[in-house]
């Protein structure tokens, strides 16, 4: 009974820990708000305490990450957690120690992202496969004031689609340590060339020490405009001064365009053929793919699902076998689908014989001129090696004909090498 | 002496826990009526405050239920028309933590599958690992969560460097991914995140967006990441494993 209950209990704690070794957790945690905000302090520190919360059922090494513009006067302490037990919770301070001054500080707000990564991933059994390790990241947002009268101007617009009602954001953000008393903006919608299509000018407004505000949207209708990308160019006219804001805005249509696909193939083979796609949709588009008829080589591809970003373009191969497809020029229909919608293009593919793509891989053929030069210098060997063939022959009959004209010797003549 | 029965110890100790429960009930009935210490306040106590402090934390918390995705050992059957082969994940429908995928399949049932040209190296069957599966576990709302490899496939762009080639010395090898969210996990803009709502995003060195606004309420925070790959007849033999990087960015609200 009792080793059975033992064996059960081994089985039991073994299965436990087997499930438990397959996740993994990381977490940052701290009073109030995850991000901190504060202002730029001349000399001062601020500490922010927070707490590593390791829920891993297994030792685990963290890292700090850090970065930014003002990275380098946030720090850590302690420095490093190397390593954490199951369970352990890691205190930790983010430590901002500002300098002494502000001098080379751009006004405005300054983010600076941290966090804590798993630094030991899971092994992965066999050979295939994928592991994962997590990382949570959080933001210290440093505001810096000027001294002088300093405004920030944005303008933004989201795409539209040909036909719409664009909306023009304005906004102004003041980093100045001063009242603003009259703020406007200036819009123009400029087309590729730089050319006006359109000015607007927003109602005037003052601004508090530090103070965000957004001006009144402007609307523009793109009726008659076509698809494309134009510029927003927004001036900020506050007490005398000025700020530019840029943006570009997309009239996009819901249309691809299939731009290029590989064009030569090997016969005997298995051929990448890459297509290259372009969206001229002012939104990602998704769940798309393309088909590739080929009636002569009785194929009938299809690509994987993919997506384009607005306005990109993506290259996504599919793979055709030519290994029983003589060379030659095969008629293709590639037919992207996307949004219920298709857009075709026909073209060529050559399929070339393995032998002639090796004959283009080598050296270039001589030319005609070093042919020439090279028969001539063959043919002067040629004839040196006869003149001097038939020299050497002369010779030999005349030692033969002088040996035979001397009187017998009774030493034995010399053995001469043969001659080939 | 007599040894007493099993019989016997069984009918004593359902007698015990009887007489026990039976005792709880009868003491509990009894203390109510009782004037004196009880440790219950009584309704004729004069009145008085007491302040309760809590004071919750914020806690920006990730959890990855599923960690590792081990395929196995494959060859290529160099037989077949296409010639490719593709392994996926799981669909994680219903798993880890009571967190359940069923209500929203972006994958549109498209689930676990190792493609005809794929032959398993091994006597055993083939068992698909489940999914990448992450969970908000925190109380914070995560304003961007991202996705990276650290080996490229030709579908994430050739990389220049055989360290972060995935399959070495092979074009047509596709690395994918696509997301299922548990009820609402991610905001509604998902729909323009390539690998959500069905569509499939590309694994690379580069951070992909897999959810926007990922959320900590239950029953809606956790996001399942299904692994894709293809691997071409031409591939050689290698070992092909990936270290994937989940990272949450919490930039909400001051």
């Amino acid at each position: 009974m009792a080793p059975r209950f033992f064996r059960l209990l081994a089985i039991v704690v073994l299965c436990c820990a087997l499930s438990a070794s397959f996740v993994s957790s990381v977490g940052l945690s701290t009073y109030n708000s995850i991000v901190k905000q504060l202002d730029f302090q001349p000399g001062g520190e601020v500490r922010f305490p927070y707490r590593i919360t390791p829920t891993t059922n297994r030792v685990m090494d963290y890292g700090f990450t850090k970065s930014g513009d003002m990275a380098d006067y946030v720090l850590f302490d302690p420095p490093t957690y190397a390593t954490a037990t199951p369970g352990q919770s890691l205190p930790f301070d983010v430590v901002v120690r500002f300098p002494q001054t502000d001098e080379n500080l751009t006004p405005g707000m300054h983010t600076v992202t941290f966090g804590v990564q798993e630094q030991t991933p899971p092994s992965i059994s066999g050979n295939m496969g994928f592991s994962a390790s997590t990382s949570v990241q959080t933001a210290i947002r440093i505001r810096v004031l000027s001294g002088n009268k300093s405004v920030e101007a944005g303008i933004a617009a989201l795409p539209v689609t040909e036909g719409g009602d664009l909306v023009i954001s304005t906004a102004a953000t003041s980093w100045s340590k001063l009242v603003i008393d009259e703020a406007y903006m200036t819009v123009r919608i400029l087309d590729e060339h730089g050319k006006i299509l359109k000015a607007f000018a927003t109602e005037k407004r003052q601004i508090l020490p530090g103070q965000a505000i957004s001006f009144l949207p402007i609307l523009w209708s793109t009726l008659g405009i076509r698809p494309g990308v134009y510029t927003l160019e927004g001036t900020l006219h506050f007490d005398g001064y000025q700020d530019i804001a840029l943006a570009n805005v997309k009239i996009g249509e819901l249309t691809v365009t299939i731009e290029e696909y590989t064009k030569t193939l090997t016969a005997g083979k298995i051929n990448q053929l890459m297509v290259m796609v372009a969206s001229n949709w002012n939104h990602p588009l998704a769940d798309m793919y393309y088909t590739l008829e080929s009636a002569k080589g009785k194929k009938s591809l299809r690509s994987p699902t993919f997506s384009i970003e607005a306005f990109d373009k993506v290259g996504i191969p599919v793979f055709w076998d030519a290994t029983s497809d003589p060379p030659g020029a095969y008629d293709v229909s590639i037919t992207a689908h996307y949004a219920e919608k298709e857009t075709n293009k026909k073209g060529t593919v050559s399929i070339i014989a393995e032998e002639a793509v090796q004959q283009l891989e080598r050296p270039a053929m001589l030319s005609m001129l070093a042919i020439v030069l090279l028969a001539i210098i063959l043919l002067a060997l040629l004839i040196s090696n006869l003149y001097w063939f038939k020299r050497n022959k002369e010779r030999e009959r005349k030692e033969k004909e002088s040996q035979q004209k001397m009187p017998h010797d009774t030493t034995p003549p010399q053995e001469q090498p043969s001659q080939k | 002496m007599t040894e007493v029965s099993n019989r016997t110890l069984a009918i004593l100790l359902v007698a015990a826990i009887a007489i026990s429960l039976v005792g709880t009930l009868i003491s509990l009935d009894r203390i109510g009526k009782l004037g004196g210490v009880t440790g219950l306040v009584t309704i004729n106590q004069s009145e008085s405050t007491g302040t309760v402090s809590v004071t919750v934390t914020a806690n920006a918390e990730v959890t990855l239920r599923v960690e590792t995705l081990a395929f196995g050992s494959w060859r290529i059957n160099g037989s077949t028309t296409t010639k490719n082969c593709t392994l996926t994940s799981a669909i994680n429908s219903s798993s880890n933590a009571g967190n359940n995928f069923t209500d929203f399949d972006f994958f549109n049932g498209t689930g676990a599958s190792a493609g005809a040209d794929c032959i398993f190296i091994s006597t055993a069957g083939y068992s698909p690992p489940s999914s990448f599966e992450l969970e908000n576990t925190g109380n914070v709302l995560f304003t961007n969560v991202t996705i990276n490899a650290s080996k490229n496939g030709s579908s994430g762009g050739e990389p220049t460097s055989q360290t972060y080639d995935f399959l070495i010395n092979e074009t047509g090898d596709i690395l994918n991914y696509r997301v299922m969210e548990e009820g609402n996990a991610c905001s509604d803009t998902n729909a323009a995140i390539p690998g959500a709502n069905g569509s499939t995003g590309v694994v690379s060195t580069n951070n992909a967006t897999v959810c926007k606004n990922f959320n900590y309420t239950d029953a809606q925070d956790a996001i399942a990441v299904q692994i894709n790959i293809t691997m071409p007849s031409t591939t050689q033999a290698q070992s092909a494993t990936n270290t994937i990087t989940f990272k949450a960015y919490a930039f909400g609200p001051i």
